[in-house]
């Protein structure tokens, strides 16, 4: 009786591991694009600002801005790049000269409508829009992410992990089932 | 096979019962599904906004995911203590299990495991896997941070459970029982708000104090949160000391561990089963 109990509740952890499995895997083969931001506005002439974005390993930034006035840079860093020169107050001409000697990675530049899409090796990226004319213009941004939900390749190590623990820990109860079945001899 | 002498077998019987009643399949099955999908499905959006460091983003996942769920196993706790446990007393189920050898303490500790302890390795579950899945290297890095920040988020669910199993104890009726449980978790909650805004809006670090005792999860959150970038919300005028964020943890507890200490006290010297 208390074997079969700790069988069963065996069974039951080994349950919830191949729903959690279930529910690991699931998400690891949907790839969503999702909404980073969209965006209307104006700058004063000789202005700047910028949208940082955190894009992962194997995701990939779609961007589509415009503005007939505006300079657009795409750029890629790393956080203690990216604290230094977009931290504080940020100053163009320092980040432009960072760009030209290579301490920030410009993936795009395009003056009136920047528009592609950039994959990522899991960087900060950085867009950069400066109104270069003398007069208050206006700019829309929109910027989205396409990205599976969860990592492809931890999360199905970590479902295979669990699904392997989950029939573990079914087998008690499987093979005494089993054995209940075959081992019953026939009504002669 | 001995478990913890003669008495052991009682209390593993009455806790395999209670376990059997309480959670029944496949209620417990649905739930671990519930707990690990619903916080990785918000995963993407959390990791694209964490323009921040490294512990603060292991933070705001570790929040992100106890957070999504943390309605969810406020339901359970409530449904378990304040309508189960209460029930139980008040139909007399709680005197037939004072009738097994063994102590009333021990009753109350299995009455416990069952109805906070299962929840809370659920919130454990969830967020070890969430991190495991998006954050593994940030979580190896900092493991410290990691656990320190499981302990916070736990330490809110514990908190409101003693109050809740304290509440149960002393109404002893199913009905008043939940009414008082979900006004206590209201009232716990307006006051956190309260407590931010009004340090938010008078700036005076009394009220952060209070807030961070009762929410010691942020108190991490806002040590390790980047001075640099857009912060949105009422915002401390100081950042917590990471012993700071300690004795907040540790003061959390000890209300927490009180409410038990209380509920336990009571049960044992002067609790009567109606």
């Amino acid at each position: 009786m208390r074997t079969r109990r700790l069988t069963r509740g065996l069974a039951r952890l080994g349950l919830m591991a191949l729903l959690c499995s279930l529910a690991i895997f699931s998400l690891s083969l949907i790839t969503l694009p999702h909404v980073i931001s969209i965006s209307y506005g104006a700058l004063a002439g000789g202005y700047f600002s910028y949208l940082v974005v955190f894009v992962e390993d194997g995701a990939t930034l779609i961007v589509d801005a415009k503005g007939d006035a505006y300079a657009f840079y795409l750029l890629a860093s790393d956080y203690d790049t990216l604290v230094e020169f977009f931290g504080q107050e940020a100053n163009l001409t320092a980040i432009l000269e960072a760009a030209r000697e290579g301490r920030l990675t410009v993936l795009a530049n395009a003056t009136g409508r920047l528009k592609g899409e950039f994959p990522s090796e899991g960087t900060y990226m950085v867009l950069l829009y400066v109104n270069t004319s003398d007069d208050l213009a206006y700019y829309r941004l929109d910027v989205r992410e396409r990205t599976r939900i969860v990592p492809a390749g931890r999360s199905r190590l970590t479902a295979v992990s669990l699904c392997l623990l989950g029939l573990l820990l079914l087998t008690p109860m499987g093979t005494s089932a089993l054995w209940r079945r075959v081992g019953r001899r026939p009504h002669t | 096979m001995k478990v913890g002498g003669r008495r052991g077998w009682p209390t593993l019987e009455l806790l395999a019962l209670d376990l059997k009643e309480a959670w029944r399949f496949p209620i417990p099955e649905l739930l671990a599904f519930l707990y690990v999908f619903f916080p990785l499905l918000f995963a993407p959006t959390v990791r694209a906004a964490m323009i921040t460091g490294p512990e603060a983003r292991l933070l705001m996942g570790m929040n992100m995911a106890s957070g999504l769920m943390s309605f969810i196993t406020f339901i359970i706790i409530l449904k378990n203590i304040a309508y189960g446990l209460a029930n139980e007393i008040r139909k007399g189920l709680l005197q037939t299990y004072l009738t097994y050898p063994i102590g009333r303490g021990r009753l109350l500790a299995l009455k416990v495991f069952t109805t906070v302890g299962v929840p809370v390795l659920y919130v454990l579950l969830g967020i070890w896997l969430f991190a495991l899945v998006n954050l593994p290297e940030l979580m190896a890095e900092h493991l410290g941070i990691f656990l320190t920040a499981l302990a916070a988020a736990v330490g809110w669910v514990l908190f409101l459970s003693g109050l809740l199993l304290l509440i149960a104890i002393l109404v002893r009726r199913g009905g008043p029982a939940l009414g008082l449980g979900i006004g206590a978790w209201f009232g716990l909650s307006l006051l956190r708000t309260f407590l931010a805004t009004a340090g938010g809006i008078t700036g005076q670090e009394a009220y952060w104090h209070a807030y961070y005792v009762l929410s010691p999860s942020t108190a991490l959150e806002d040590h390790y949160r980047s001075i640099y970038f857009v912060h949105a919300g009422p915002t401390s005028p100081f950042r917590p000391e990471l012993w700071q964020c300690y004795a907040y943890l540790a003061s959390h507890y000890a209300l927490a561990a009180s409410f038990f200490a209380a509920a336990l006290i009571y049960f044992l010297r002067r609790f009567e089963p109606i």
